[in-house]
C-alpha cells in the first residue's frame, strides 16, 4: 500500500506539467504534505488537486513523516506553496518545526493548513505564531441547528448523530477572500475544530474568513462527556472556522480547521436548500476551497504600484527641472509648494492585472506625524492599472519629509510606497522683492538717507559757529 | 501764578534765543525722523506688515536714527559740561560712522 502510494506520488508529480504560465504570482511550485497512506491518500483530494493542476502548479506529493519532506535544501526554499493535510502528523518531515515553517513564510511562501480534533505539534506551535489558538484535543465543531444528518444505513436507522458535520454561510465581509459566487452559492459542509483569535493577534495581519452561526459551538463529542459551567465554550462568531493570515512580506496563511472541507466526498455531499430536508443541491465548498487556495497562493487580491509621480502645480512650476528629466520626481520641494501626487495601481485576479479599484486610498506627509493627509481620488484608468492622485498643498514647514501610501484592508495585499522627499524653505535671494506693499518701507528708508545728506550738508557748510564761540 | 499758556510761551521763548543754530538743526532732524517711523508703524497697524524684513529695516532705521541724532544732541549741547573735553568734531565723526553703517545694514535688509 505504501509502495503504492509512493510510486503514485512520484507518478504525479513527473506527470504534473504546469499547461503554461503559472496563474500564481509567486511561483508554481506547490507541496501538498498528506498523512500516512491509511489515513489519506491523493485521491481523496482528487478534485481539489486537479483545481490546483489546472492552474498551473505542478503538486508535488509527501507523507508527513517522510524524511524526504525538507522545505529548504542548502537554505534554498524548495517550494512556493505549502498545502498541509496532515493534522495528526506529530513529526513533520525532516525536522520541520514551527520556526521552519515560519521561516518559509518570511521567505515568501505561502501555507495551507488543515487542521484537526488531535492536531497538535509543530503545527499547533506554528499557528500559534499566527495569533490562531486551537481549540482543546478533542473538541469539535457542532451545531444541532444546522447540520448535514448522517446518511441512514440500509436498514433505515439513522446513524447516531453528533451533528458534526455543520453547514453555515457565515463569511466576513471582506470579498478579496471569499468572492460573491460562493456567497451566492450553498452553504460551506464544514467537519472540523473551531479556534479563536489570541488577544494579543494583530488586526491587521489576521482576518477571519468563516465563522459558525451562533449557534456553532465546540465541544467534545464523545461518549460520558458533558457539558459543564466551567468550559469555557468556543461558540458564535468568536469561533472562527477559517483564517487568513497575511504576513508584512505579504506572503499569505490560510488556517482551516478541517481536512475534510479539501476531500472530493465533501465536494460531492449535496446539502439541503434549508435546515428542513427539502431538494438538495450541492454545497459551496468546491469553489469555496478555490478562492481560499486562489487567494493564499497569490492568484487573486494582489495590489502592486506600478509607479508613482510627483511634481509641483501651479505658478511656482519649475520649468529647468522637467526640461532636465521630465519622467523624474523632483529631489525636493519649497515649502507650501502646490504639487500633484498620483499613484498607480494595479490588482491581480482572474490571471491577469486589472485596475485597481480600492477605496480611501490616502496620501500622507510625514515627519514624525502626518502633517498633510488626504484621500486620493481615481484620476484615469487604462486597461491594466488605475491612476488615483490629488492635489495637495505642502506643508508650510520645512524639514525631511516622506511621502507615503500606506494601504492596508482585509484581504488584499499590503500597499506600502514611500519616498523620502526633503521640503527646503527659501534660501536667502528667492524671497519676492519690490513688492507693492513694501514701498512706502522703501520710500520711507530713501528719504531717510537723503534727509541725512540734507542734515550733514548743512551742519558741514553752514557753520558750527555758535557753539565755538560760546566755547571760546 | 504761572498759567501753562505762560509756560509754554516762556519756553518757545527761551528755546528760539538761547538755543544754538546747531541744535535747532538737529531737532529739526529729530522731528522728521519721528514722523516717519510714526508713519511707517501706522502703516504697519493699517495695512499690512507683509514684507516683515522692509518694516523691521524702515521702521528700525527711523528709531536707529533717532537714537544716534539724539546722541549727537547731547554730546554737542555746549550745556552738557561732562562733553566739553572733547571736540563737538569727534562727537560728528562718530555720528557719521553709526549712520554709515546702519544704511549699510538697512539696505541689505530691506529686501
Amino acid at each position: 500500500m505504501r509502495f503504492f502510494h509512493l510510486l503514485l506520488a512520484a507518478t504525479l508529480a513527473y506527470t504534473s506539467i504546469p499547461e503554461g504560465q503559472a496563474k500564481s504570482l509567486t511561483g508554481d511550485r506547490a507541496l501538498l504534505v498528506l498523512p500516512k497512506a491509511t489515513e489519506a491518500k491523493p485521491e481523496d483530494y482528487g478534485r481539489f488537486v486537479e483545481s490546483l493542476k489546472s492552474r498551473g502548479f505542478s503538486v508535488t506529493f509527501q507523507t508527513a513523516t517522510s524524511n524526504k519532506l525538507n522545505l529548504f535544501v542548502y537554505g534554498e526554499r524548495q517550494f512556493d506553496h505549502l498545502v498541509l493535510l496532515a493534522p495528526k502528523a506529530k513529526r513533520l518531515g525532516n525536522g520541520i518545526t514551527a520556526k521552519s515553517l515560519v521561516e518559509f513564510i518570511d521567505d515568501g511562501g505561502n501555507i495551507v493548513m488543515a487542521a484537526g480534533s488531535d492536531f497538535g505539534g509543530a503545527q499547533r506551535d506554528f499557528a500559534k505564531q499566527l495569533g490562531i489558538d486551537f481549540d482543546l484535543r478533542g473538541n469539535v465543531a457542532v451545531d444541532h441547528f444546522h447540520y448535514l444528518p448522517a446518511p441512514e444505513t440500509e436498514a433505515g436507522v439513522r446513524d447516531p448523530e453528533n451533528h458534526t458535520r455543520i453547514l453555515t454561510d457565515q463569511y466576513t465581509n471582506s470579498t478579496y477572500i471569499v468572492g460573491d459566487q460562493v456567497r451566492q452559492g450553498g452553504p460551506i459542509l464544514y467537519q472540523g475544530v473551531g479556534h479563536r483569535h489570541m488577544t494579543n493577534s494583530q488586526p491587521t495581519m489576521l482576518w477571519s474568513v468563516l465563522t459558525g452561526y451562533p449557534t456553532t459551538y465546540s465541544f467534545d463529542t464523545s461518549e460520558g462527556q458533558v457539558v459543564t459551567s466551567k468550559d469555557s465554550l468556543l461558540s458564535g462568531s468568536k469561533m472562527h472556522l477559517v483564517s487568513a493570515f497575511q504576513a508584512r512580506n505579504n506572503a499569505r496563511v490560510m488556517v482551516v480547521g478541517s481536512t475534510s472541507l479539501f476531500s472530493d466526498a465533501f465536494f460531492a455531499t449535496p446539502v439541503p436548500s434549508s435546515t428542513v430536508l427539502t431538494s438538495p443541491k450541492p454545497n459551496g465548498n468546491d469553489q469555496f476551497v478555490r478562492d481560499l487556495t486562489e487567494w493564499t497562493f497569490q492568484e487573486k487580491s494582489v495590489v502592486r504600484v506600478n509607479s508613482v509621480s510627483y511634481h509641483v502645480v501651479g505658478p511656482n512650476e519649475s520649468d529647468e527641472k522637467k526640461e532636465s528629466n521630465p519622467s523624474a520626481n523632483p529631489g525636493s520641494f519649497r515649502v507650501s509648494d502646490r504639487i500633484k501626487y498620483s499613484i498607480n495601481l494595479s490588482e491581480y485576479y482572474a490571471d491577469q492585472w486589472h485596475p485597481a479599484q480600492v477605496n480611501q486610498l490616502q496620501f500622507e506627509a510625514v515627519m514624525l506625524d502626518p502633517y498633510v493627509r488626504q484621500t486620493l481620488e481615481a484620476e484615469s484608468r487604462t486597461g491594466t492599472a488605475a491612476v488615483y492622485s490629488q492635489i495637495i498643498d505642502l506643508p508650510d514647514v520645512y524639514g525631511v519629509f516622506t511621502f507615503k501610501v500606506d494601504f492596508l484592508r482585509r484581504g488584499l495585499s499590503h500597499v506600502k510606497h514611500t519616498d523620502v522627499v526633503p521640503i527646503l524653505p527659501f534660501k536667502h535671494n528667492e524671497y519676492d522683492r519690490y513688492l507693492v506693499s513694501a514701498y512706502p518701507y522703501y520710500i520711507s528708508a530713501g528719504s531717510l538717507m537723503v534727509s541725512f545728506l540734507v542734515f550733514c550738508g548743512i551742519w558741514i557748510f553752514n557753520g558750527d559757529s555758535t557753539i565755538k564761540v560760546k566755547k571760546s | 501764578m504761572v498759567t501753562v499758556t505762560q509756560l509754554v510761551q516762556q519756553f518757545q521763548k527761551s528755546y528760539w534765543t538761547q538755543t544754538p543754530l546747531q541744535l535747532k538743526l538737529i531737532d529739526a532732524y529729530l522731528v522728521a525722523i519721528m514722523l516717519q517711523g510714526v508713519l511707517q508703524f501706522i502703516y504697519c497697524l493699517a495695512i499690512s506688515s507683509f514684507p516683515y524684513n522692509a518694516f523691521l529695516a524702515g521702521f528700525g532705521a527711523a528709531v536707529a536714527s533717532f537714537v544716534f541724532t539724539a546722541s549727537l544732541r547731547i554730546q554737542v549741547n555746549p550745556k552738557n559740561t561732562e562733553y566739553s573735553h572733547q571736540a563737538p568734531e569727534r562727537a560728528f565723526a562718530e555720528f557719521l560712522v553709526c549712520q554709515l553703517t546702519l544704511f549699510f545694514i538697512v539696505t541689505n535688509y530691506i529686501g
